[in-house]
């Protein structure tokens, strides 16, 4: 069976961690997408100001199955 | 994720950091270690993690972070798109950080135009070992020996955060440093992440002072090939 993936990348964000960050992206991503299995991390990074860190940032490749009309 | 904005020059550096409890808290103590040198820290990118693993499980979660600074003279006027050039001054100083004179010189550059500046306090000498006479054993103990080094570091951090209470006018143009090693080792860190137009050394007077008899203001002119101005002031 022939099957084709969509790929989307998103940056969640979060004050606690890289860790809630992802989970922010992934709860986002859930109300709009379906069948979501596996999201790889691409990046962190995080957001200084004053000296002092303020907001982890995860970037997150997700892939789910595309829908194709047959 | 970062977007660089045209024409600016940025230097880029990675430090280790690590913590006894998570990545983030690592990357927390790794940020704060490195905006007291470097200001204008906005973002920093997580090159590697790691775990430091001993035989009862985890014992450090270690990052690698990727930090970069705009190297270039060319500031933005908060609140407009004009830019302007700045000059940046190093200032190495411990005793004499609260005397009149280095007050006045700074006050004077700041005056000339757009300018920014960098206070490095190296730290204070380590306490001489005295040997007992008889025995030639040293008799001072090894805690009181560091005692002593943490009481020379934390009159220096005070002396430097006075000094940045009395410049709080120029805001973020002003950060500061105690630097470890000896003044030039410590000038070389701070000269191999940022760069300066002109270094400003302030001592006490001659026959007193340490740095003026390491010769400390001509050999900083002969290492980084930069003017150097010399303050010297007998307050402290």
């Amino acid at each position: 069976m022939d099957s084709v993936y969509n790929v989307i990348e998103l940056i969640g964000s979060s004050s606690e961690s890289w860790e809630q960050a992802a989970a922010n992206a992934v709860t986002e991503a859930s109300k709009t997408l379906r069948d979501l299995r596996v999201a790889e991390v691409v990046e962190q990074d995080l957001v200084v100001e004053g000296g002092q860190v303020v907001l982890f940032r995860t970037k997150l490749r997700l892939s789910f199955k595309h829908e194709m009309g047959d | 994720m970062t977007a660089a904005t045209d024409g600016q020059v940025h230097k880029v550096i990675r430090l280790v950091a690590t913590s006894g409890t998570s990545w983030e808290e690592a990357a927390r103590v790794g940020v704060a270690e490195a905006a007291k040198s470097i200001t204008d820290l906005r973002t920093a990118r997580l090159i590697e993690s790691d775990l430091m693993v001993g035989p009862s499980g985890v014992t450090r979660y270690r990052v690698k972070l990727e930090v970069s600074f705009q190297l270039d003279r060319s500031r933005r006027r908060p609140g407009s798109s004009e830019t302007v050039l700045v000059r940046r001054y190093l200032i190495i100083a411990n005793q004499t950080l609260p005397s009149s004179a280095l007050h006045e010189l700074v006050s004077v550059r700041a005056a000339a135009g757009p300018s920014e500046f960098h206070v490095l306090v190296p730290e204070p000498p380590r306490p001489v070992l005295i040997g007992d006479p008889a025995t030639g054993l040293v008799t001072l103990p090894a805690e009181e020996i560091e005692q002593q080094r943490l009481l020379g570091l934390a009159e220096a951090e005070e002396r430097l955060d006075d000094f940045r209470r009395a410049f709080a006018d120029l805001g973020g143009a002003i950060s500061g440093e105690v630097g470890l090693g000896d003044p030039l080792t410590a000038a070389r860190r701070v000269l191999e992440r940022s760069s300066f137009d002109e270094i400003i050394v302030s001592t006490l007077p001659a026959g007193v002072s340490r740095w003026l008899k390491l010769d400390l203001p001509n050999r900083l002119q002969r290492t980084f090939d930069l003017p150097v101005v010399s303050v010297v002031s007998n307050e402290g």
